[in-house]
């Protein structure tokens, strides 16, 4: 089994809700974003349009995190999702610089809470274990939903259902027929690093 | 011209029998095309003066700060908000809190200390979404989609309290339930929950008791088992968060209700003709010649049977007035309501992500001319209407004579969520004075003329003027 996940950037009305419940899922604190869409504009007036592009982690087949990674903290569990360690990990941030996608990103400083003057929440204090000083950031596809046999946070929630997960090595999946049919493109395949997230459209 | 609630097509109105014929077989009027009945002293929004109008807080605020130039003859004692903001999300903010300031008892239930809450006597905070009941029913309102089953589609949306609340808040409902039992208005004919009983179309066997004190809970449980079933009462939703029914066809399409004869539509506004003259009537009646503030000469013209071109209120602005600020929701805030602009996931997430929130949007053309920069911080100001300041983001996605303020921000109490303080406050451009509303339906200049000009600003200095 291999995860994989498909973008329909014709679908993605740039709204921000698959960011927005990947933070209520994981709570990311302020400054940390597995999931990130980029809002820009192509062309000139009257003809110009609004485009948006949701990125994450590519959970790559070949991951250039996981060569770079000196301690083995960086692992791809069972259905090819990439992770990290955080016992392993010794926050050197190799990883953040061997990624070509800027999916990884590295905890400089301990978690602040979104209001200061007020303090963590309980929820922030709950979910800032996850989110120490010294460790690394990055999208797991929510593998613990997906234990419970529930789909990533940002696909569960988007609203224009831009975005279609399952089982790639599944012929019978949504996501393993519209990669048949429709031919997605991944990012920067040039890299060889294999990425298990497509983007349809978007020309 | 298409085709309306017929099958196949649009629903272009409530699903159900919604636009049935009246006497002479031409559809009835509904909702604010059937205007408000007529009183005097008029009520303090002012609805007699404006019967087809949706909604009109800055109304009231003249009405309290001028009462005899509206006929007014009482005095407002108390006023009672529950999660709105009229100082931010209408216009005349200045009016409104100037009408605050007369009157002698404000109570608010507020989401978030806002701009409201500064001006309460007393608060009753409401607990947050996760900690409070709620019910929405759907499919009652207008649909417009593409899928024809998706139409048809009636029900019920049911939240239930995830935790208990953390500090001492409680639900609105319950607050003023509590309020009418104290002050005495709960109990009996035209009571609370005589008011309820007819508001929420319960039935006989499932309406409020008139001697009996309900919890939100309760009444909840009531209108679910009387508006679908009893398989559906409010521990349906321990596992569920929505049931969805869909309507037969029969039930959906206004067209099986009355299909083709049994009701006629009118092509002219003659029903607003007449009701222009029964407006002038009830004035006269009062010893009014026009609608207070109204120019009479200007009034009447607007209730016609035809269609006419009316101008824009600034049509006769000043040359250097010569851009319209447009205004639109975006898909992370709809609305102000809620304090949607206040949550700071939302909030970081735009930041982040969107180069043209919290800016004035400018086409770059347009910029070049006027000698203007991307991130250049300017001053726009209404011919009518007040001023805001905001960051010009250059692009090429806005209209070259418009100005675009997307969303709504810019809010001002100093106790409010800093986040929310930041960007322009489109708001402020507006205006609800008479001379610029619509003497029919109260609506305001939604795109106002206006000038920009570059805020200088002198070395060494970073402070907002």
């Amino acid at each position: 089994m291999r995860y994989g996940l498909v973008i329909d950037l014709g679908r993605c009305t740039g709204c921000g809700a698959c960011a927005v419940a990947c933070k209520g899922e994981n709570a990311t604190p302020p400054g940390v974003f597995w999931s990130r869409v980029h809002i820009y504009e192509t062309g000139t007036y009257p003809h110009a349009k609004l485009r948006f592009l949701p990125t994450l982690c590519m959970h790559c087949d070949e991951p250039a995190c996981e060569k770079a990674c000196p301690t083995g903290a960086t692992w791809v569990r069972h259905g090819g999702i990439v992770m990290v360690n955080n016992e392993q990990c010794i926050g050197c941030g190799y990883c953040v610089w061997a990624c070509p996608y800027q999916a990884r990103a590295l905890n400089r400083e301990e978690a602040r809470p979104y209001h200061p003057a007020h303090g963590c929440t309980p929820f922030e204090k709950l979910g800032y274990v996850a989110h120490a000083k010294g460790l690394i950031e990055k999208c797991t596809f929510c593998a613990h939903l997906l234990d419970r046999g529930e789909q990533p946070a940002c696909v569960a929630t988007c609203p224009s259902r831009a975005r279609i997960f399952g089982d790639l090595d599944d012929p019978e999946s949504e996501v393993a027929r519209l990669i048949a049919e429709r031919h997605p493109r991944a990012r920067l395949p040039e890299l060889e690093t294999r990425p298990k997230v497509f983007y349809l459209g978007g020309c | 011209m298409g085709a309306l609630d017929v099958p196949g097509s649009y629903l272009a109105s409530d699903a159900g029998p919604s636009l049935s014929p009246g006497p002479d077989g031409v559809v009835e009027p509904k909702a604010e095309a059937a205007p408000r009945p007529w009183a005097f002293p008029p009520s303090i929004d002012l609805k007699e003066y404006y019967p087809h109008r949706h909604t009109s807080p800055f109304l009231a605020w003249k009405a309290i700060l001028d009462p005899e130039k509206y006929g007014i003859d009482y005095g407002i004692d108390v006023l009672i908000t529950y999660a709105a903001n009229p100082i931010m999300a209408s216009v005349n903010p200045d009016e409104a809190i100037a009408a605050f300031r007369k009157i002698p008892f404000i109570a608010t239930i507020p989401l978030v200390f806002d701009e409201m809450s500064q001006f309460a006597d007393v608060l009753l905070p409401e607990s947050v979404i996760v900690e409070r009941y709620a019910l929405i029913e759907f499919g009652h309102h207008v649909v417009q989609a593409a899928d024809e089953p998706l139409l048809r589609v009636k029900g019920v949306l049911v939240q239930k309290p995830a935790i208990e609340p953390l500090w001492t808040t409680r639900q609105a409902d319950d607050i003023y339930i509590e309020l009418a039992e104290r002050v005495g208005f709960l109990y009996g004919r035209g009571g609370l929950n005589d008011h309820l009983n007819r508001e929420l179309g319960l039935s006989d066997n499932y309406a409020l008791e008139l001697d009996r004190r309900y919890t939100t809970p309760e009444i909840m449980d009531r209108i679910l088992r009387d508006h679908f079933d009893e398989e559906h009462s409010l521990d349906y939703f321990d596992e569920h968060a929505v049931y969805p029914r869909m309507l037969q066809r029969k039930e959906a399409y206004n067209f099986y209700h009355h299909p083709w004869g049994a009701t006629r539509y009118p092509i002219y506004f003659e029903r607003l003709l007449f009701f222009g003259r029964q407006l002038r009537e009830n004035l006269a009646s009062a010893g009014l010649e026009t609608i207070p503030g109204q120019d009479p000469e200007d009034v009447w013209q607007h209730y016609q049977a035809l269609p006419r071109w009316c101008g824009r209120p600034d049509d006769h602005a000043a040359p250097e007035f010569d851009m319209l600020a447009v205004n639109w929701s975006t898909p992370q805030w709809r609305m102000s309501a809620g304090d949607q602009v206040g949550n700071a996931w939302v909030q970081e997430f735009v930041e982040v992500n969107d180069p043209y929130e919290y800016r004035i949007l400018i086409n770059t053309r347009t910029a070049r001319e006027k000698g203007l920069a991307d991130g250049d911080e300017v001053e726009v100001q209404a011919w009518h209407g007040g001023r805001t300041r905001g960051r010009l983001k250059t692009t090429e996605l806005v209209f070259p004579e418009a100005l675009g303020f997307p969303s709504n921000h810019g809010f001002k109490s100093r106790q409010r969520n800093p986040v929310t303080r930041k960007g322009p406050h489109y708001n402020e451009l507006l205006t609800g004075d008479e001379g610029t509303i619509d003497p029919v339906s109260a609506g305001i200049d939604r795109a106002p003329r206006v000038k920009v000009t570059k805020v200088e600003r002198r070395r060494g200095s970073d402070r907002r003027p």
